[in-house]
């Protein structure tokens, strides 16, 4: 690592080691005297501005197509679908005779009022006029309280704060209440004229009113889905510019849905985070009865009275989705929820059709749903039977029954009998070939015998091949050996009580009791 | 499959940082040779090469293509890139210098280079650039949250931040109040006190090889070979347990590694004098101050007789001793990494009663 040229030292300046008269550039008279040619410049702005173009619309489509957007947009166009059908219903089942007799007396009365047209709007003038009076006068009273209740204010603090002005605030206020008073008097006087003035005014216009109410009641469901329609489907301009990319940031109609949980927290360290549930983002027919049979993620929940409603034990106001059913509390995919198949066969079809994984990171995945009851114990678990939890009850009878606690930790089985029998004597008892065949398998000796089969599973010889029979057999029994021989070593002799130790017949003639058949084994008449 | 495992053998550090720095100081030796378009063509078609066959490989494609790792996969052609294109501009400009022709850069221009629009039209090129690539990458690749941090389980392997892997492969070779404190001190005020030793003006304003071998050379080595080819190693070599693994070997979490490294101490008092260690680890550890403060106090003035000469008749006492301090501490990376591969050397002077190992 040796270099050519030395260091000059630091503080004198050596020249560029250059020829010492300047060097006119190359190319300079097309250049001028730029480094980089401005068109060659140009000419890549202009490709950077276009990709970047390219590059923002991509950005906000990928936003537009989102896949809880897409969902709304298709559960709109589904309830469209619906109410559409149910207006059609509702037109159907409209009594027609009745209603063109009513529309029919509506222009009959609409033409008798054609006639005395001078005297309606005879009787109209009044009305109209002591509207607008009672409108001032009411005005005026409204004003006048808004004073009142001010002074009153002033007034009452004076008193308490012993003021001099109290006094003149009192009689102040007193005026106010005067001026208050005058101004109701005369709104019920104007009121009273106004109602005689529409009493005038019923006897001409009175049975067309009648009718068209007639005509209302009869269309109320008609109207109320045509109005639902309307908001539905307020008409291609407002939705296309509500939820228009980049527009979409005002006032979309597509927006998450979520649920704050109370007092269920995300446990970070250092802070607990509250449960946001967004699944109502997506499952936007989850709490409205209709949609049993539209496709997932539109369905009814199976079960309203007893979940989601708010009359139910469980509203979805306060209790969410995660509470039951797990799941990444914020996600708006159905691969981040953390959705959880079933079977073999959803996983296949769910990896088909949204390229679903199982995500690695999820501390809570959802329950698949043939274990969904899991959730009820979060907060059932003191009861000893939840009710409508089948598969729960069962699953918790079957870990009481066989003893799983024996080994397992499970919350709430620790003070429990453990089921298996005391072997501190087994030498005593039994012989070591007994053992030996029973370990390898208990069934074979009883058949409703509680221990389980240890050896030759499917996962240690049982199973099929190709396994290594010789291999697993030879460990099997090597391993039920042992611990034969362990219980022996730890197992002391067994103080049988004395058993029968032979009698005397005759006696036993004699004995009332012989008719009896005593099963103590230590029942002696000697 | 015998090509992978060749890989896999050849990717061990000992192996990998050794032939990278003969390869780096053979190349500066014959920048002609190496730093030429024909050469660049043929490395980065290898590149590429290397990495479109090695994807069909899962162990590779899970770590190479991870998320996170997108950023040092972009490195490992940018930083040869830029390199490449330095040297070979600098070879240019020597083989001009030697024929008596004018440099590139007093080609390009008369003597200045003008704000607008050499500057910043080029500027704002290349702020549309990055903001598509940094729209482009945001909208293909999803962040790679993992589960939430939880203070009571550590991943494993458990990694610095990639820019700081070079860091954490230091740790393997030396404790930490060296590798993670006065280690990374010293690059910093180093790198700081660079334009204060180096004063020699040559170099400003274009590219040369041949009149800054040495500087050149220092750096490069330092740069690449003891920090980016570490941060390399760290991110796609290392594996659970901080263990090796080559690109094509699958990151068991049960790998085991024979840990068998001995303190100096050891080697002098248990294997050649053959009794026992001390108990006193002053006395223990004798060995191991000699070595150290021989390498530290004795090479500075016997460099200065010997090697670089020059470099003292130059900067002068103050600006020298500088220099070959920050040099030797640069130097003691690779010379305890060589220790450790060929004598399993664990600790020059080792007193963990007082935390104190070098």
């Amino acid at each position: 690592m040796t270099s050519e040229t030395p260091n000059e030292g630091g503080h004198k300046k050596p020249p560029i080691p250059t020829p010492a008269k300047k060097i006119p550039a190359v190319n300079i008279e097309k250049r001028g005297d730029r480094l980089y040619e401005v068109n060659s410049l140009h000419k890549w702005f202009a490709i950077s501005s276009i990709l970047f173009f390219v590059f923002t619309i991509g950005m906000v489509l990928a936003d537009y197509s989102r896949e809880w957007k897409t969902y709304q947009r298709n559960f709109n166009r589904l309830q469209i679908e619906r109410t559409q059908k149910d207006l059609q219903q509702a037109a159907a089942s409209l009594d027609r005779n009745k209603f063109q007799q009513l529309q029919q007396q509506l222009q009959q009365a609409r033409a008798e009022l054609q006639q005395n047209e001078t005297q309606v709007e005879r009787a109209q003038k009044p009305v109209n006029d002591r509207s607008a009076r009672k409108y001032a006068v009411n005005q005026n009273y409204q004003f006048t309280k808004a004073v009142y209740d001010s002074q009153k204010y002033e007034y009452e603090e004076a008193v308490a704060n012993k003021r001099s002005d109290a006094q003149r605030l009192g009689d102040r206020l007193k005026e106010t209440e005067k001026k208050l008073d005058d101004y109701k008097a005369e709104l019920e006087r104007v009121d009273l004229d106004l109602r005689a003035a529409n009493d005038e005014l019923n006897k001409y216009i009175g049975k067309r009113n009648t009718i068209q109410k007639d005509i209302d009641t009869m269309l109320t469901d008609y109207t109320r889905l045509q109005a639902r329609m309307n908001t539905l489907n307020p008409g291609l301009i407002v939705t296309s510019f509500r939820n228009a990319p980049v527009f979409d940031f005002m006032a979309p109609s597509e927006r998450i849905n979520q649920i704050i949980v109370n007092n269920l927290y995300n446990d970070q360290p250092f802070k607990a985070i509250p449960r946001v549930d967004r699944c109502t983002t997506c499952h936007q027919g989850i709490d409205q009865k209709g949609f049993q049979d539209a496709p997932q993620p539109f369905r009814t929940h199976p079960n309203l009275d007893l979940y989601i409603n708010s009359a139910s034990p469980h509203p979805m106001e306060t209790f969410g989705c995660t509470t039951c059913h797990n799941g990444l509390d914020r996600a708006t995919s159905f691969q981040n929820a953390g959705h959880m198949p079933r079977s073999e066969e959803q996983r296949k079809q769910w990896q088909q059709k949204y390229k679903w994984h199982e995500q690695e990171f999820l501390e809570t995945p959802m329950y698949p749903m043939n274990n969904i009851e899991a959730g009820c114990y979060k907060c059932h678990n003191a009861s000893p039977e939840v009710p409508k939890a089948a598969a729960l009850n069962n699953g918790r009878d079957l870990i009481r029954i066989y003893g799983c606690f024996g080994c397992h930790k499970i919350p709430g089985y620790e003070n429990i009998r453990k089921v298996g029998p005391d072997l501190s004597t087994v030498s005593g008892k039994l012989t070591k070939e007994w053992v030996r065949k029973w370990l390898a398998n208990p069934k074979e000796f009883k058949s409703e015998a509680r221990m389980p089969q240890f050896w030759w599973n499917d996962n240690n010889g049982g199973g099929a091949p190709p396994y290594d029979a010789a291999h697993w057999d030879k460990r099997n029994v090597a391993e039920i050996n042992a611990i034969t021989e362990y219980l022996w070593s730890k197992s002391q002799a067994k103080q049988l009580p004395p058993g029968h130790t032979g009698g005397n017949p005759a006696e036993g003639k004699n004995s009332p009791t012989r008719a009896v058949r005593f099963p103590c084994p230590g029942f002696t008449t000697g | 499959m015998f090509i992978k495992e060749f890989i896999n053998a050849i990717t061990a550090p000992y192996f990998l940082i050794t032939a990278a720095g003969i390869l780096l100081f053979v190349s500066l030796k014959y920048p002609g040779k190496f730093y030429t378009n024909r050469s660049a063509l043929i490395v980065f078609s290898g590149m590429f090469l290397f990495l479109g066959l090695s994807v069909i490989d899962p162990n590779f494609r899970k770590i190479v293509t991870k998320p996170d790792n997108v950023p040092i996969v972009g490195m490992l052609f940018l930083i040869p890139f830029f390199t490449w294109f330095a040297l070979r501009e600098a070879v240019r400009n020597d083989q001009r210098t030697a024929e008596g022709k004018p440099l590139i850069e007093q080609e390009e221009t008369a003597d200045k280079v003008l704000t607008w629009p050499d500057l910043v039209y080029t500027e704002l090129i290349c702020m549309v650039v990055l903001t598509v690539i940094l729209i482009g990458w945001s909208m293909t690749l999803e962040a790679p949250l993992e589960e939430p941090a939880n203070p009571s389980a550590s991943p494993n392997p458990s990694k610095a931040p990639w820019y700081f892997l070079g860091l954490q492969e230091m740790l393997v070779y030396f404790d930490p109040w060296l590798a993670g404190v006065v280690f990374p001190g010293l690059i910093i005020v180093g790198l700081m006190a660079i334009p204060y030793i180096d004063t020699n003006p040559k170099g400003n304003g274009y590219f040369t090889l041949k009149e800054r071998k040495w500087e050149i050379s220092t750096f490069l080595f330092g740069f690449l070979i003891l920090w980016i080819l570490l941060v390399i190693l760290g991110t796609f070599l290392r594996g659970p347990n901080w263990n090796f693994f080559g690109p094509y070997e699958f990151w068991d979490i049960h790998k085991l590694e024979a840990l068998v490294n001995v303190n100096l101490s050891e080697y002098i008092w248990v294997k050649a004098l053959g009794m026992g260690l001390p108990k006193n680890p002053l006395i223990r550890e004798f060995f191991g101050f000699v070595a150290v403060l021989t390498y530290l106090l004795a090479m500075p003035p016997l460099l200065a007789r010997t090697l670089l000469k020059r470099f003292y008749n130059t900067l002068g006492p103050v600006r020298f001793h500088l220099m070959t301090f920050l040099l030797l501490a640069m130097m003691a990376l690779p010379i305890k990494m060589v220790l450790r591969w060929l004598f399993n050397l664990k600790y020059i002077i080792g007193i963990p009663e007082y935390f104190f190992n070098i």
